[in-house]
């Protein structure tokens, strides 16, 4: 059951590449930057841009391709069914279809239709969502520890304080997740392993049948779980922890010379994208 | 040297209708001295724990005193802010090693507590630093704990306290859920917290050999003080600890026994050399 425990939220990549040094909050800028040229990008220049980018993003990160490939794999079908929705789904009034099919079914005829639109549309829609992933994983997961990333997400949350955000509350639970996360796992495995000792089966059967196998093992582990968040809570008590206010931090989030250079090039890939949507000169696009 | 604790009679009770239950703890007055390194022993219920958890203000008393220092923790106009100077006074490590870690960060966690007092950042980082380096686990700083042993992670527990650089440190049956040799490594830090870096330590136990190390015990039983001594005091006492589920260490036990059977053996053997020396002795006298 060692599978269990090889599950880390996040995958981080210790590294000491330039993106690895990147502030975190820089990067969570830059990723929502790159995420709306994705949306703004209409034609093949734009894409080939954004998609030569993402690689070379990739190569500096020195995160190997292959594992960035990977991590698409959960999404792997959610893509092929866009995918098939939009090449088949996609009518135009302006143009001929490339294909039509008329499959006789029973009584009436179903008619399949190809457009170039729809094509384009299909291979447009599926690289969005891959270099979306790609992208904000190399930024956010694999270059950036959770807990840098936690406390970014506290600083950039700062300004909705105002308006009695918990901010520093939320960023806390978020870290004590992250922390117990693995322990949890470890315990789950604990548990299962005790009773399959005892005779339970998770593995086979219908699948109600295996979630019903599942109920002696989540009972324990809330109970424990409860019992853990109690205890945290008193140790914490004991540290003197009384919430964000008049708190120090070992580790302060600074801004360098590289991530405004980052966000210049950012602007820059941002800028051209929306350049090259309107001089589209092979005239492929949306 | 003055006392940083001091109770007076103090009650506790768990259960909501007071006075129907055998309390925790049924008018306990014990006293701490600045620097001192006190076990209380006990065994599982003697009211051991609540007591710990009194010391810390985690729980109140129903009846009586308790002073941390100059402070009268237990007096109603006991405002929050002595509190937390109370807390940062007295720190405790618990006894499950994986329930006190906050942080994804062995060094964030421990700089959890001097940040939570808002110390500046430069002196948090020496403190981390200084810290980790008592407890051995410097080269651990950006581990995260989950990795970490169980030991391992109790003497990041111990860093995280000491980096808030309390007068006194509670070890609530710290050693526990440890393995032998992780105990070992803790309680030779519990040593080290008191002679070298002169911390008053407060260790609660049911081990009678971490008890050995301390300069006094105090046998808690039935919410009631039972004993209270030097090591070699109480555990000569084989009887009264037996009578209430306790056992001396086996060294000293055996010693006492040999003592009973007639043999010239001092009274209060504690510590592993002292019962060889003892018993050294008495093989040279039997052989002369």
């Amino acid at each position: 059951m060692t599978v269990l425990k090889d599950i880390t939220l996040g995958q981080y990549f210790p590294g000491d590449s330039i993106i690895h040094r990147l502030d975190p909050r820089a990067k969570m800028i830059l990723s929502i930057l790159y995420i709306v040229a994705i949306f703004f990008a209409k034609n093949v220049f734009s894409f080939v841009i954004l998609t030569l980018s993402a690689i070379l993003l990739v190569l500096i990160s020195r995160i190997p391709l292959l594992t960035v490939l990977r991590g698409l794999k959960p999404v792997f079908f959610i893509l092929l069914f866009t995918m098939v929705i939009n090449l088949f789904l996609t009518t135009s009034t302006e143009e001929s279809p490339l294909f039509a099919w008329n499959i006789p079914v029973f009584s009436w005829t179903w008619q399949i239709t190809i457009y170039r639109i729809g094509i384009l549309r299909a291979i447009f829609t599926a690289l969005r969502v891959i270099l979306l992933l790609s992208v904000s994983s190399v930024f956010l997961t694999y270059t950036t520890s959770p807990i840098t990333l936690t406390d970014s997400l506290e600083d950039l949350m700062g300004p909705l304080k105002v308006i009695r955000v918990p901010v520093h509350d939320i960023a806390m639970i978020i870290t004590i997740a992250l922390r117990f996360i693995p322990t949890l796992i470890e315990e789950t495995d604990k548990i299962m392993n005790a009773q399959k000792a005892r005779g339970a089966d998770f593995a086979t059967g219908s699948l109600v049948r295996r979630a019903k196998a599942l109920i002696p093992v989540l009972v324990p582990l809330f109970v424990s779980s409860f019992k853990r968040a109690d205890d945290l809570a008193i140790a914490m008590e004991c540290r003197c922890y009384r919430g964000g206010e008049g708190r120090t931090k070992l580790h302060k989030l600074r801004y360098h010379l590289r991530d405004l250079l980052a966000a210049i090039l950012m602007v820059a890939l941002f800028a051209s994208v929306l350049f090259v949507n309107h001089i589209n000169p092979l005239g492929i696009g949306l | 040297m003055e006392n940083i604790i001091e109770t007076e009679n103090i009650t506790f009770s768990y259960s909501e209708e007071r006075g129907k239950q055998n309390p925790a703890l049924d008018g306990v007055s014990v006293s701490v001295r600045e620097g001192e390194y006190v076990a209380i022993l006990g065994h599982n219920g003697s009211g051991k724990s609540t007591l710990a958890k009194l010391l810390n203000m985690i729980l109140v008393p129903d009846s009586g005193v308790i002073r941390i220092g100059s402070d009268e923790i237990t007096s109603p106009n006991f405002s929050e802010d002595d509190m937390f100077r109370v807390r940062r006074n007295v720190g405790m490590v618990f006894q499950n090693p994986d329930n006190q870690l906050v942080a994804t960060v062995v060094e964030e966690d421990v700089a959890f507590g001097p940040e939570n007092l808002g110390i500046p950042r430069e002196e948090i980082r020496q403190r981390v630093d200084a810290a980790l380096e008592a407890v051995g686990m410097t080269e651990y700083a950006k581990h995260a704990p989950h990795r970490l042993s169980g030991g391992q992670k109790q003497r990041i527990a111990i860093a995280g306290i000491m980096a808030m650089m309390p007068r006194c440190v509670i070890f609530d049956e710290a050693t526990a859920m440890l393995d032998p040799a992780g105990r070992r490594g803790i309680l030779a830090i519990m040593d080290s917290l008191n002679h070298e870096h002169s911390i008053t330590v407060l260790n609660i136990t049911h081990h009678m050999d971490e008890a050995a190390r301390a300069d006094r015990v105090i046998v808690i039983n039935d919410g009631v003080v039972y004993m209270q001594g030097t090591p070699a005091e109480v555990f000569a006492r084989v009887d009264e600890l037996h009578a209430v589920g306790l056992e001396a260490p086996q060294d000293t036990e055996l010693i006492e026994l040999l003592r009973r059977m007639g043999l010239p053996l001092p009274a209060g053997c504690v510590g592993f050399n002292a019962c060889v020396d003892a018993l050294a002795r008495l093989y040279e006298g039997g052989a002369r």
